[in-house]
């Protein structure tokens, strides 16, 4: 076999991320059109790739009908005015689905097969509500293969609650002020103008521009979320304010083999070091990145004290505070999220794993000290996965 | 079934050369039923620049719901027209669309689809205009209906276009099976400044303004020379009198 190429990190944006209402920025635009824009910013942001060259794009989503159905990549290839010699396909594993776009066109690259692979997701959760389309095979309940809880998310962050007494709503609400917070400050700093595209959008009330998320709301208190609805238990811990909303957004990212980038001068921000992928038991699925996470860096030989920065998907406060559980940090610790997460800025799902990644790329620029970093998610259905990157921004 | 009126919609958009009216003209129809200048739809215009009065402002982005951008005076209206009613909408035209081009700010009209009669003319009171390469219908049709382009067509066009062109556009197409021109063709023609793909046409449009704002750059008043129009006048009028032999009055010049 052929020997294994470097795979690098070259670019990454998103469009805004909307609340998927009636009333949201992108209630009357299509899905495919926002994984559209994302990719053109990607392209127009590097203009020494040309377009020809790129030999692969993969799109992700979780709902693949309607205006998500036709093979995503290959119809926001053709959309987006690519040339007609440029191939796509689809992929999906739920919200992990840009993190399996990447990761399989990574494998393309690695192989050989490919030396330039544009990856995003997209998902218009306003489109295409969770599991609407989705027949529950009776089996799973009949058979007790997995517990009833297990198909809806916001059930399985309350069971993660009844597993870890010791985090309770306080810590839950706690992290998701911060999150507020951080991600508040990120966007008054500019950093996530330049990971965010704006897109015009139609609305009822005209055109518009989406340039900001429209979740955001960086004056959270703990007041304000002490009184809120637990909405998937009576009684229970988890709310709208500390879990990520139902979201409308796309992604995208262009990848590349070392060697290809350095041939055309596009200069990498990161270096793919590994990922793995895992299940556990699916009602406990928010706890799926910590096994991925113990095995990508097993595989490398690394330690958590060697990672820089954490990129880490908040569908769920007390998700995350278990992942800190599962892996040994602290949900304060500085090198977690520091621009926020999808409590902040919503998570739509199969497009949020290059928000991570875009975020992770940041992140590596204002900590040169930082050499490596991980971009981890849980998945429905009891997955998680763990991709490791390393700093090649810091080599001044 | 007449179709709602059609609403000037006004956005205010935050852009790093300040704040941008983006104004969408929308009936909230889909596009088989396109926008119309009725007297709502003027009304509507006019509480639009009203709000478009105060100082903050630093430019006007103006064009249609999706697939559509206007296509001219409302026609339903016309079976209860009446010579004074007609003045009285010519007037009104003029003056709302005078007051699009004495806003003190630049404007720019983004043809994103059909743009017919006082559709074109709207534009053309704008001080830059792109048109999205898909745009299929670009046309003054009215010398067809026997009517003039009545809202300034017949004086920004020449002033834009020269006078040659002009009545070819305002005069001949429309009696030649009411042609149309396509984006490319109105481009070529002069109509717009620029011709953008239809992908991003409202964004790069958007972009194109901002960047006019920060440079600096300032409102248009185009001024073609017209010295030749007695003369282009003359021959297409013995042209046309060939063709229709007075079935078609109004271009040709004498009074209703
Ligand atoms: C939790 C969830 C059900 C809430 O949905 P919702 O009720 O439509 O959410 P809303 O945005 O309307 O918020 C509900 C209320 O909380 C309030 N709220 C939300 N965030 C707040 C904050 N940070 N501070 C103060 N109040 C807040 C809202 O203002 C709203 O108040 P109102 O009812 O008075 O208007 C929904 O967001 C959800 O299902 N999230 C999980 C998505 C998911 O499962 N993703 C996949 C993960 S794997």
């Amino acid at each position: 076999m052929a020997e294994l190429r470097e795979v690098v990190y070259i670019d990454g944006v998103r469009t805004a991320f909307g609340r998927a209402t009636p009333d949201g920025y992108f209630a009357k635009t299509r899905a495919d059109d926002m994984a559209v824009k994302a990719v053109r910013e990607v392209l127009r942001r590097n203009p020494q790739l040309p377009p020809e060259k790129i030999d692969d794009v993969v799109f992700a989503a979780t709902a693949q009908v309607g205006d998500q159905g036709l093979t995503l990549g290959r119809d926001v290839a053709l959309l987006a005015g690519l040339p007609k010699s440029v191939p796509g396909f689809a992929v999906d594993r739920m919200c992990a689905g840009a993190l399996t776009a990447t990761t399989a066109g990574a494998g393309e690259i690695a192989m050989g097969a490919a030396d330039f692979v544009l990856v995003g997701g997209v998902e218009h959760m306003g489109h295409h509500p969770m599991g609407e389309d989705v027949d529950f095979n009776p089996r799973f309940i009949a058979e007790q293969i997995v517990d009833e809880s297990a198909a809806v998310m916001g059930q399985t962050a309350e069971n993660l609650h009844d597993a870890f007494p010791y985090l309770t709503k306080k810590d839950a609400d706690a992290y998701a002020v911060e999150s507020q917070r951080k991600a508040g400050a990120a966007w008054d700093e500019g950093i996530m103008d330049e990971i965010v595209v704006p897109m015009s959008v139609f609305t009822d009330d005209g055109w518009t521009v989406a340039a900001r998320d429209e979740f955001l709301r960086p004056e959270t208190t703990m007041e304000a979320l002490a009184g809120l609805r637990t909405p998937f238990r009576a009684g229970g811990r988890v709310t709208a304010g500390n879990s990520a909303g139902l979201t409308d957004g796309a992604t995208a990212a262009l990848i590349a083999s070392a060697d290809a980038a350095d041939e055309i001068g596009l200069a990498p921000k990161m270096r793919l070091v590994g990922f793995a992928y895992a299940g556990v038991e699916p009602e406990l699925m928010g706890l799926g990145p910590v096994p991925a996470t113990h095995k990508v860096l097993e595989r490398a030989e690394l330690t958590m004290a060697d990672i820089g920065l954490f990129e880490v998907n908040e569908p769920f406060a007390v998700q995350v505070l278990s992942w800190c559980e599962g892996v040994g940090i602290g949900p304060d610790d500085p090198r977690l999220n520091a621009y926020g997460g999808a409590i902040a800025c919503g998570h739509p799902l199969a497009a949020t794993g290059v928000r991570l990644m875009a975020q992770l790329a940041r992140g590596f620029r204002d900590n040169q000290e930082a050499r490596y970093g991980l971009t981890a998610l849980c998945i429905g259905l009891g997955m998680g996965a763990a991709i490791l990157w390393e700093n090649l921004q810091n080599d001044a | 079934m007449p179709s709602p009126p059609t609403q000037f919609k006004l956005r205010r958009i935050e852009s790093p050369a300040g704040h941008i009216a983006l104004v969408t003209m929308d009936n909230g129809e889909d596009w088989t039923k396109p926008n119309t200048f009725g007297e709502h739809a003027l009304r509507s215009l006019e509480d639009v620049l009203e709000q478009l009065g105060t100082p903050d402002w630093r430019g006007l982005l103006l064009t249609g719901k999706p697939f559509v951008f206007a296509v001219g005076a409302d026609i339903e209206e016309f079976g209860e027209i009446t010579p004074e009613r007609a003045r009285l909408g010519g007037a009104a035209g003029h003056e709302l669309f005078g007051r699009i081009r004495e806003l003190p700010f630049i404007t720019l009209a983004a043809i994103n689809g059909a743009a017919l009669g006082g559709g074109v003319e709207i534009a053309l009171h704008c001080d830059y205009r792109t048109i999205s390469s898909s745009v299929r219908h670009f046309a003054c049709p009215e010398v067809l209906l026997g009517l003039i382009p009545g809202w300034g067509g017949t004086q920004v066009i020449p002033q834009l276009i020269g006078a040659e062109r002009a009545v070819k556009f305002i005069v001949e197409n429309p009696l030649r099976q009411n042609r149309m021109l396509s984006a490319q063709q109105a481009f070529e023609a002069g109509f717009a400044d620029e011709l953008l793909e239809p992908v991003e046409f409202l964004d790069e449009s958007l972009a194109m303004l901002i960047q006019k704002i920060e440079a600096g750059v300032g409102k248009r008043r185009p001024r073609a020379d017209l010295s030749d129009v007695a003369e282009v006048c003359r021959k297409a009028r013995a042209r046309l009198d060939g063709q229709v032999h007075g079935a078609a009055r109004a271009p040709t010049g004498r009074s209703i």
